[in-house]
């Protein structure tokens, strides 16, 4: 296990222990309703504990393993960075693409938005040189192809917007 | 009526134009979502899962097993010839596979892939035959102690066995469980960790869920590798018969008997599947081999071992599903939510209510199996020319299948939501080193284990006692405490090595 992994650990234990102790806080507003020695509160309240438990395991584990075989693996080269930076940033780009298709999936609409964002998403996710016409004819052809297939064919709503 | 009647209702459903043609359809696509890198047989099972809705059931059930039994044998194609396991059904197959392909036999290692892949799944499909029906009857008699501890059991034994730590592991486990908390509570309905928004009242779906933590989780996997595919030096695969003689096929009878005992019997293990068998039986193959040391070498032993394994998992991943509906893995997670949404709930009564959809679920998983091996065999060089789609166009496709998948459950944009939501969650996990199956199986078993020791407790009174002293449910219990210390200690043991 290399230090990094160790400290993530470490984080993620504390973070578990945190969201095990909101679990459990959440959990009060939960009524005992029916005549039974458990409520609808008792599931919850022992998932978080047994959740609590085992973050502080993992902590313990993260704090108490020897450190071993960490200073060589961690040397990495200025390329490798490089690559990692543009491989978080297509990560993250892809995030955000995301949500705004799904902000204005309804009230633009179906076909517009995934038009859009077919385009934009080839765009990000493309490694060499990026042909924009070409994606630009796939976004809004798969677009209108979906759309019809759903509607027409296996009669699905899906939202119609400002061209429906 | 017996058995052979049941066939005969279960084929003559099948063999009609419309569950053919789904057949057909499924495997097709299944083979190409296998055989292309990053697309699994559990993404195209959650992305036609709503096409089903509108379908009558024997008809839906058809596409989904067909996209199942596709996907997992679509994955050697990829393996054997680029070195990239299509599906982790067929990491294994690499081993020997691409060493075959150097070494000129491309052809004969695709010949036998699909040739035991075939054999493979048959054999399952007998252990299904024969185990589901009496398995079921004795579920019948379950009460719900057994329910609870069987729940209790499946969800230690996944958390223990997915890969990495076990801590990770049951902590996924728990999260699903909690996930599965969020809505109506069973017996007295109060609403969960709603948070006054209405759209949660009746909980987090499935299918979301699935196909966030599988499909959206496995795309922005995609989005972050480098590794493109590169086709140039694909070698000479042309198939001349299965590429293997009679008597090669009397050699490997012991390791094919093996592999498919090894490949049914985890895919009966609740939550773990091909994923896992495929490596498993590889290494059993090695060690009970005479020559170990031609492993890794390209010899047909490796391809025979993985690639029978991992398609005897689908017959034995569907008994514990259809006998009690519990998932046996990913895939039959989501084919559980197929037979709910017609209003089917799988397991023992299943058999009484509504045979004729059992057996129509026999009838498919033989034919498909048959179609499997046809497209596979004739259909080879369209499946090659398919991997050269580049993966920039073919992602962002699949996302907005996504989208429209979850948005037609409903017709709310909501549940698109939690399709993003749980793809956050599972692309979070992956990260940290947290095991994604786990998660599922606590979503689908955590309410059955709740509503069961809640209903277990109302009948004796509030006494947990008789969840231990009840013979089958307490051997469970027992099982899944020994099956959690077992794990802890071989990891210990492995650490301080």
């Amino acid at each position: 296990m290399t230090a990094e992994s160790r400290k993530r650990d470490l984080y993620l234990g504390i973070g578990f222990l945190l969201f095990s102790i909101g679990v459990w806080i959440a959990s009060f507003s939960i009524k005992h309703l029916v005549v039974a020695r458990i409520g609808s509160a008792f599931v919850p309240q022992l998932a978080a504990t047994l959740l609590a438990i085992l973050s502080i395991v993992l902590i313990l584990q993260s704090i108490l393993q020897a450190p071993g075989g960490s200073s060589k693996a961690e040397k990495t080269t200025e390329q490798e960075t490089e690559a990692a930076s543009k491989r978080k940033k297509r990560v993250r780009l892809t995030f955000l693409l995301i949500l705004f298709y799904l902000i204005f999936l309804e009230p633009i609409g179906f076909l517009l938005t995934t038009a859009l964002y077919l385009f934009f998403q080839f765009w990000v996710l493309a490694r060499r040189k990026p042909n924009l016409p070409l994606y630009g004819i796939i976004a809004v052809s798969t677009s209108v192809i979906i759309y019809y297939l759903f509607v027409k064919v296996f009669v699905l709503f899906l939202p119609a917007g400002l061209l429906g | 009526m017996g058995m052979l009647e049941m066939f005969y209702v279960g084929f003559s459903q099948i063999l009609a134009v419309k569950p053919l043609i789904l057949i057909f359809l499924g495997v097709g696509v299944g083979i190409v979502f296998g055989a292309i890198p990053g697309l699994t047989a559990t993404m195209a099972v959650a992305l036609f899962l709503p096409l089903t809705f509108g379908m009558h059931p024997v008809d839906g059930m058809a596409l989904l097993i067909g996209l199942y039994i596709g996907g997992v044998s679509g994955g050697l194609i990829s393996a054997i010839l680029i070195k990239i396991p299509g599906t982790p059904s067929s990491i294994a197959t690499t081993f020997d596979g691409y060493p075959m392909a150097e070494k000129g036999e491309a052809g004969k290692a695709l010949g036998a892939g699909i040739f035991y892949s075939f054999l493979g799944g048959w054999f399952s499909f007998l252990v299904l035959f024969f185990i589901a029906p009496p398995l079921a009857d004795v579920a019948l008699r379950f009460g719900p102690p057994e329910y609870f501890s069987i729940a209790i059991f499946s969800l230690t034994l996944i958390a223990s066995l997915s890969t990495g730590s076990t801590i990770k592991g049951l902590m996924s486990g728990i999260v699903g469980v909690l996930l599965s908390c969020v809505g109506t509570a069973p017996i007295d309905a109060f609403p969960r960790f709603t948070f006054g928004f209405y759209q949660l009242d009746g909980g987090f779906n499935l299918l979301p869920a699935l196909v966030g933590l599988f499909a959206i989780t496995e795309i922005l996997k995609t989005a972050e590798s480098d590794i493109e595919i590169k086709l140039d030096h694909i070698a000479n695969y042309r198939i001349k018969g299965f590429g293997f003689s009679g008597k090669e096929f009397v050699q490997q009878l012991g390791n094919f008997i093996r592999s498919a005992l090894i490949g049914t019997g985890i895919g009966i293990l609740p939550g773990i599947g091909g994923g896992t068998s495929n490596i498993l039986s590889y290494i059993a193959a090695k060690k009970m081999s005479k020559h170990p040391e031609k492993f890794g070498t390209g010899i047909l032993d490796g391809v025979v071992a993985s690639e029978t394994a991992n398609n005897a998992s689908i017959g034995g991943a569907l008994v514990p599903l259809l006998a009690m509906g519990i998932p046996g893995d990913t895939v039959t997670a989501m084919l559980l939510g197929g037979l709910m949404i017609h209003g089917l709930s799988p397991g023992p009564l299943l058999f009484t209510t509504s045979g004729n959809i059992v057996y129509g679920i026999f009838a498919a998983l033989i034919v498909a199996n048959f179609v499997m091996v046809l497209m596979e065999y004739f259909g080879i060089r369209f499946f090659v020319r398919l991997l050269k789609i580049p993966k920039h166009i073919m992602l962002p496709i699949i996302i907005v299948f996504c989208v429209v998948g979850a948005y037609g459950l409903n017709n709310r944009v909501f549940d698109a939501w939690s399709v993003m939501f749980f793809g956050v969650i599972g692309y979070a996990f992956e990260k940290w080193g947290f095991p994604l199956a786990p998660v599922i199986l606590g979503f689908i078993l955590g309410p059955l284990a709740e509503t069961n020791l809640r209903r277990g407790l109302m009948m004796t009174q509030g006494n947990f006692l008789p969840f231990l002293t009840k013979p089958v449910s307490g051997a469970f219990l027992v099982i899944a405490l020994a099956s959690v210390v077992y794990s802890v200690i071989k990891e210990r043991k492995q650490a301080k090595r």
